[in-house]
């Protein structure tokens, strides 16, 4: 009998601390959220704030703006956290996001920042719905969703040093803002990823084969290193692969590059999307997948399930060109073990034809910010991003986290933090990359306009590999989800 | 007078149990009902991110393309192979269940049925991340069990190899869910009444006749619920084959293990088409209602229940 | 007699045999979790850590906050949970022994919906908390817990298989629907609590996206996404790590199962799956 009164109590109890709780940070969320919504409050508060600060004008803080700036999204934030953090193998430790705070807050003492920082997993999905909520300014990482951010051209008509301070943007297109063939930047990139072939110098030693021009070295040239080096060591005895490519589960980034190499131009830009015409089906495509295939028998049978590399930057590495996307992290995984002499790193073979003809072919990934269409703040927003790619402090704050800086002048101070072997090839990759250029909105691939694009051409390289489709099946698959999607635009 | 009390009682009769069912009814409506509506709304406007950028109506234009798209048609077909392969886990449950029942009560047998349920609880990302090592082509548990027993060289890509994807999801599922089948198939074999076998062994009936002769029909309604749980458990599956594809929802290897929900997830927000994702939702909806009347018709809902 | 007992013994055998086999997955992540050497490349497998340690443990807790997180999710597991049994016993009384206008129409209602895929309508839904001020709350966790269409069905069903008999006494001493349902039917249903408890903590234990969208605040996020942060703070897939919090966040569900698991049995065995 009594048990069920104590049951009823409990209950009643959970449901009150529930209910009170739902109040209590109903009415936290309100007051967080009235700085942005509420603009009258905002604005008495500014005058508060800057009448004293009118009186101690003096150094280079900025008191006139004030406000709380919201940032969301994944990215280097969330991996290096407030404090910091150690990776557990390499031992490396990077600096957390509080110092970047810290300096901004000197220069704006009257703007919070807020860093919400998610994960990689669904994040997306995350952002999109963050976005609906109103409460966030910046997006991290956010230009590959292009409807939920705000076009920067504007922003950097108005402070056209920017543009010159950095050496990639994101860039995407909408035809609404400028003709197809051009780009539209969504998004300030902040820290970039060029795609590098890791070299095992020794494998190619034991093998006698020349290292590679990485300036000059065409697909082909590749393709002949990789089976040259792909046997048994003559020295070790073991067995070795000459390839690792980026790994199948994201095997689109091989097309990637490899269709810049082939210089594929598969678009015919017209007025709007709906007017475009795309001929993924042609002689150049079957030519590029046929390629990217062709490092089959030289790629190790571990390739497939992502583990072929689980043995890289060891003593006991058995593949002689890795193609990676983190050249930083894979630089420190390389000093944490101490085989900096073993290794070196390349850029991949170069365009052959078309309007970049002789550069390289690796494409460059990067951590972007965007401001969100949402925000009621996009002018402080913007001042936020301009700060993260342009401030000084902020860009020693990017090396030392193991970054590579979007800024031309930091990533030039590359070499102070790699041996020449690693850092040159870098800067190579970095300082001749266009700036007018994105890897994934470009004439050869276009991941954001185009649907499911990129998972099918990941679709068919896979099943290529596996050896269940050939390029002309890969070819028909790819089209025919291409057209499907081309019909729905109208 | 009479009739107007009696009609009052009724009335708060009537009001007594809607006390009981008023919190769940404004939960789901509020929460479930209204959503969907909105969803349904969506189905029928060409929108890409919601609250993003313009609406524009277009009909049944969403539910067209999506019919007439061959990977959506695809998705749906994967989904329900996916979905009968899950079914092994019934006879998988079924057998153990069997086994386990006949060494008797005991502490044996609370052991085993700990022991086998065990994996129903272990779920996640890191299990996914096990199997993909367990099942992996080269060298893997699975296919060096299978070389030590046929004396080849086996390696096949389980979870790699678009041939054979579709066993490796599988045999995922039957892992993780054969325990929560042999808990039910054993729970409904130890309430088959005993008097029933001893009245067959007095008919001189052997252990096989007894088995398909009592055993078998009697546990008809518990294989149609399991069949029915599981269907419906297949149609919504997503996670893990969400992981297996490289945290993607295209399906990899090949799109085969690419469901009907990954098909809406990568509409709603990996290239935001929210009108055709919401119009996958609705068939998908359609589909599980269509499946729960049957289950409910099976378990005789409607004759039974006088409701 | 002596046939009988080699036959249950080879069973015995046969069964143990075949639980190793299911359970080595299991059991290697648990060994790979306490493997020093199990980091960026995976070591053969074994049955014994090849470097025992307690190492990938200590890089769990100290790199992301695992005890807050930890304590978040017990606090809303416990409370959705509660939540969840509680009303969906109320209405599976309803629903197995009310009498009452619509009771078809709104069972059918309830269940109609039963498998609606969450992330279809999980725009709509932020829109409508965010409408209500929720946002960054545990509300948007918890309110759902309030209709559990799954746990109305089964409580349905077992409910209906207490006898009448009882209810009918206790309507003549002049007791409520209500005083019976908290005095009677509740205290006959602790299998089936146990069992909807332990179904309930499992679904919810893993949740991810959802609380990952509605929870902006880190201090107030849950395992799951805990889980998802430390993994990508990595340079690279560290599996002993890995397993490591894995293992950690299975031990609460793991526990709750080896003490309910003789109530589960029961209640599955007297809901309408047998009948």
């Amino acid at each position: 009998m009594k048990n069920y009164k104590r049951v009823l109590a409990m209950l009643m109890g959970t449901m009150m601390a529930v209910s009170a709780l739902a109040g209590c940070s109903g009415t936290d969320s309100q007051n967080g959220s009235s700085a942005s919504a509420d603009s009258s409050v905002t604005e008495s508060k500014q005058d508060e704030q800057t009448t004293p600060a009118d009186d101690s004008s003096g150094g280079a803080a900025n008191t006139e703006l004030s406000g709380t700036l919201k940032l969301y999204g994944p990215g280097l934030f969330t991996d290096v956290g407030p404090d910091g953090n150690t990776d557990i193998v390499t031992g490396v430790s990077r600096p957390g996001y509080n110092e970047v705070l810290e300096r901004w807050k000197e220069l704006y003492p009257n703007v919070d920042v807020e860093i919400e920082t998610i994960p990689w997993d669904n994040w997306k999905a995350a952002c999109q719905t963050a976005a609906l909520s109103g409460d966030v300014d910046i997006v991290l990482h956010g230009s590959s969703i292009t409807s939920i951010c705000e076009p920067l051209t504007e922003y950097l008509e108005q402070d056209p040093e920017v543009k010159d301070a950095v050496g990639m943007m994101a860039m995407r297109k909408n035809s609404d803002l400028a003709p197809l063939d051009e780009y539209v930047p969504y998004g300030l990139t902040v820290t970039v990823n060029p795609v590098m072939v890791v070299v095992d110098k020794e494998i190619f030693e034991h093998y006698g084969v020349e290292l590679p021009d990485y300036e000059n070295w065409t697909t082909e040239d590749v393709l002949a290193l990789a089976e040259a080096t792909t046997g048994t060591d003559p020295v070790t005895g073991e067995q070795t692969y000459g390839m690792s490519l980026i790994e199948a589960a994201s095997a689109n980034k091989n097309y990637i590059w490899a269709s810049r190499a082939f210089n594929n131009v598969i678009y015919q830009w017209g007025d709007t999307l709906a007017d475009t015409t795309v001929n993924f089906k042609n002689d150049t495509t079957k030519e590029v997948l046929d390629y990217i295939n062709a490092f089959t028998p030289y790629t190790s049978p571990d390739y497939f399930e992502g583990l072929d590399t689980n043995n890289a930057y060891t003593e006991a590495n058995n593949v002689a060109m890795i193609i990676i996307e983190d050249a930083y992290n894979a630089y420190n995984t390389i000093k944490a073990a101490g085989l900096e002499d073993k290794y070196m790193m390349a850029a991949l073979p170069k365009i052959q034809g078309g309007e970049f003809d002789g550069i390289t072919s690796s494409h460059m990934g990067d951590w972007n910010m965007a401001i969100c269409n949402a925000s009621q703040q996009k002018d402080l927003a913007w001042e936020f991003m301009k700060f993260m790619v342009t401030d000084e402090v902020v860009q020693q704050w990017l090396l030392d986290a193991f970054s590579i800086p979007a800024n031309k002048e930091a990533s030039g101070k590359l070499s102070g933090y790699m041996p020449s072997d690693y850092a040159d090839a870098i800067s190579y990759v970095v300082s001749t990359s266009p700036l007018e250029f994105s890897a994934s909105a470009n004439s050869c691939y276009d991941s954001s306009n185009f649907g499911t694009f990129a998972n099918d051409l990941t679709t068919v390289i896979n099943e290529m590999y596996q050896g269940n489709m050939d390029a002309d099946e890969a070819m028909d698959y790819v089209q025919k989800n291409l057209d499907d999607y081309m019909s729905t635009l109208s | 007078m009479k009739n107007k009390q009696a009609l009052k009682i009724k009335a708060k009769r009537q009001l007594v149990w809607y006390s009981f069912l008023i919190v769940s009814i404004v939960t789901l409506i509020v929460l479930t009902y209204i959503p969907m509506l909105q969803s349904v709304r969506y189905s029928f406007f060409d929108i890409q991110v919601v609250g993003f950028g313009e609406e524009k109506f277009v009909g049944l234009q969403n539910y067209e393309k999506i019919m007439n798209n061959a990977s959506f048609l695809k998705s749906i077909g994967n989904t329900f192979i996916l979905a009968f392969l899950s079914l092994v886990s019934i006879p998988v449950g079924f057998i153990l269940a069997t086994l386990i029942n006949n060494i008797g009560k005991g502490k044996w047998q609370s052991f085993f049925r700990v022991g086998y349920y065990f994996p129903n609880i272990i779920t996640g990302v890191s299990v996914v991340l096990i199997f993909q090592i367990v099942l992996k082509a080269n060298g893997g548990l699975l296919n060096n069990a299978l070389s030590f027993l046929t004396g080849q060289d086996v390696t096949i890509g389980w979870l790699s190899d678009s041939h054979f994807s579709r066993f490796g999801a599988t045999i995922l599922s039957v892992w993780g869910n054969m325990g929560y089948a042999m808990l039910i198939n054993l729970a409904s074999l130890q309430s088959i009444p005993g008097e029933i076998y001893e009245a067959a062994e007095v008919d001189g009936a052997n252990g096989l006749k007894q088995w398909w002769y009592i055993t078998i029909p009697q546990m008809k309604s518990c294989f149609a619920f399991l069949f029915i749980t599981s269907m419906i458990n297949g149609l919504a599956r997503f996670t893990d084959l969400f992981i297996i594809g490289g945290n993607t929802s295209a399906g990899r290897p090949g799109g085969t293990l690419q469901t009907i929900m990954m098909y809406i997830y990568q509409f709603s927000f990996e290239t935001p088409q929210y009108g055709i994702a919401s119009a996958g939702a609705m068939i998908l909806f359609v589909m599980t209602f269509v499946i729960t009347l049957i289950n409910l018709k099976m378990t005789g809902f409607f004759k039974k229940n006088k409701l | 007699m002596r046939a009988k007992k080699i036959r249950r013994a080879l069973l015995i055998v046969i069964l143990l045999v075949l639980l190793v086999i299911v359970l080595v997955p299991l059991a290697w992540s648990i060994v790979l979790s306490f493997d020093r050497t199990a980091l960026s490349s995976l070591p053969d497998f074994s049955l014994v850590p090849h470097e025992f340690s307690l190492f990938n443990y200590e890089v769990a807790f100290t790199s992301i906050p695992l005890v807050r997180y930890y304590l978040n999710t017990i606090f809303v597991t416990v409370v959705h949970t509660f939540l969840a049994v509680f009303f969906a016993l109320m209405c599976g009384y309803a629903f197995a022994k009310g009498d009452f206008i619509g009771k078809k129409f709104w069972f059918i209602f309830m269940l109609a919906v039963m498998m609606l895929p969450f992330e279809s309508r999980m725009v709509p839904l932020y829109l409508q908390y965010k409408s209500w001020g929720m946002l960054d709350t545990y509300a948007p966790l918890l309110i759902g817990a309030c209709a559990y269409v799954y746990g109305i069905f089964f409580a349905k069903q077992n409910i209906e298989a207490i006898p009448d008999s009882l209810r009918e006494s206790a309507y003549i001493d002049g007791a409520s629907d209500w005083r019976i349902f908290l005095k009677i039917i509740l205290p006959l249903s602790k299998p089936l609590i146990a069992t909807l408890s332990i179904l309930q903590v499992l679904s919810n234990w893993n949740s991810y996206l959802w609380p990952l969208v509605v929870l902006r605040s880190s201090e107030k996020q849950l395992i799951s996404v805990g889980v998802s942060i430390f993994n990508s703070q990595q340079d690279a897939i560290y599996y002993g790590p890995r397993m490591a919090v894995a293992v950690i966040s299975a031990i609460p569900l793991s526990l709750m199962f080896l003490f309910l698991q003789k109530y589960i049995v029961q209640s599955i065995a007297v809901s309408g799956i047998k009948q």
